[in-house]
């Protein structure tokens, strides 16, 4: 099959909680970097898309009896206090964010423990009112969109590991970050 | 909710083991029937887990033509479930006890008040109402993997069961770890098991 099989479910318990970091890493990533581009990414395969983070983002660090977290519910002045969390070493750990390719534009929500897209609004590219199509090709419809968002979500994070994985994070990628970080003073 | 309209909470799977190979509609079929909710509507069970069709929650005929749909296998988890608070079980329960003593004229043993408490308790969820929950499922074929309509360790636990207990195929949830294995290139499959955190900030 593939290499997930090989893992045991015990192991997968530990290996899930040991890597939550790169999902909380992931967000962090994300927001800065779409807040750097202008809300545009290029990815691989889809090319363009925009890219926001809307509204209550959460941060957090520290484990257990020491986590401190905060939330920041609306961009302006409380993104400025999420800028501050950021440089107190804080990292996020959830968001709302919209995701809008040429045509089609979602709303999701992206926690670091899973990077699954949950509270997911789709495109409106069908009257739900009318029941275009019937229930089945609505549903055909949505889990064609849900794949669709499901794959730029992954196309995202595999850019993301990529560079995190390599010598380039260390050497351009956080210097980049931390001198944006800086200007938002 | 979720799949089919309404703003989705979601799951995501990776079927880990070989399925058979042609997934026919005999096999999927007579594993789904064979798991199939069972109502308790009119009878004192607790809970009743099993699967109903995508979209008709109250039939569980599963003819290929309600679950297949292209490259997809759909069908809805349900579970209903009566809950009896111990006050209410423990006041009926006294009314029974003071019957019983009337007409016997003596306390009941350890064996009359157990039977007297199953009793009070089969009368009692027979008329208490069900709790319905419902998780679409999706299992995408070519790709190996299913979709939950659902989040919290307690839905997917439930979930899990139903489905390891129908199609005894091992499954992966897909998190920053499993997703990230999956997507890197072998070469860096050693960094990213290695890696560990580090700060964004430097300041």
């Amino acid at each position: 099959m593939n290499d997930l099989s090989a893992i045991e479910p015990a192991a997968f318990l530990d290996l899930w909680r040991e890597k939550i970091f790169l999902g909380q890493e992931f967000l962090t990533w994300l927001w800065i970097v779409s807040e750097i581009n202008g809300n545009l990414l290029n990815i691989k395969p889809q090319g363009a898309i925009e890219l926001w983070f809307e509204s209550r983002l959460q941060l957090e660090s520290g484990e257990g009896g020491n986590k401190k977290s905060v939330t920041c519910l609306a961009p302006g002045a409380e993104w400025a206090e999420a800028h501050t969390a950021l440089r107190e070493g804080k990292k996020l750990t959830r968001a709302k964010l919209r995701v809008r390719t040429e045509e089609k534009e979602w709303s999701l929500a992206l926690s670091a423990d899973a990077l699954t897209p949950q509270s997911v609004r789709f495109p409106k590219t069908f009257d739900e009112s009318e029941e275009e199509g019937g229930p089945v090709g609505q549903f055909l419809e949505r889990a064609a969109l849900l794949s669709e968002l499901t794959a730029i979500v992954e196309s995202l994070f595999k850019g993301f590991l990529e560079l995190r994985l390599s010598p380039a994070w260390a050497g351009t990628e956080l210097p980049r970050l931390n001198k944006w970080l800086t200007s938002q003073k | 909710m979720g799949l089919i309209k309404g703003s989705l909470a979601l799951t995501r799977y990776r079927v880990t083991q070989e399925p058979p190979e042609d997934l026919s509609d005999e096999y999927i079929s007579g594993r789904l029937l064979k798991n199939s909710f069972v109502d308790i509507e009119h009878s004192p069970e607790e809970k009743s887990l099993g699967w109903v069709e995508f979209f008709n929650h109250l039939d569980a005929g599963f003819n290929p033509a309600v679950y297949r749909f292209g490259g997809l296998t759909a069908f809805t988890l349900r579970l209903d479930t009566r809950k009896l608070p111990a006050k209410t079980i423990a006041r009926y329960y006294a009314v029974r006890e003071a019957e019983y003593i009337g007409k016997l004229g003596r306390k009941p043993n350890s064996l009359a008040k157990k039977e007297l408490k199953e009793t009070v308790k089969a009368e009692l969820l027979r008329r208490a109402l069900l709790n319905t929950e419902l998780m679409e499922t999706v299992w995408l074929h070519r790709e190996n993997e299913v979709w939950l309509a659902a989040a919290g360790e307690t839905r997917r636990s439930i979930f899990e069961e139903l489905w390891g207990r129908t199609f005894g195929l091992s499954l992966q949830m897909l998190v920053p770890a499993t997703l990230g294995l999956e997507l890197i290139a072998a070469e860096l499959k050693k960094a990213f098991l290695d890696s560990s955190a580090s700060p964004i900030w430097l300041g």
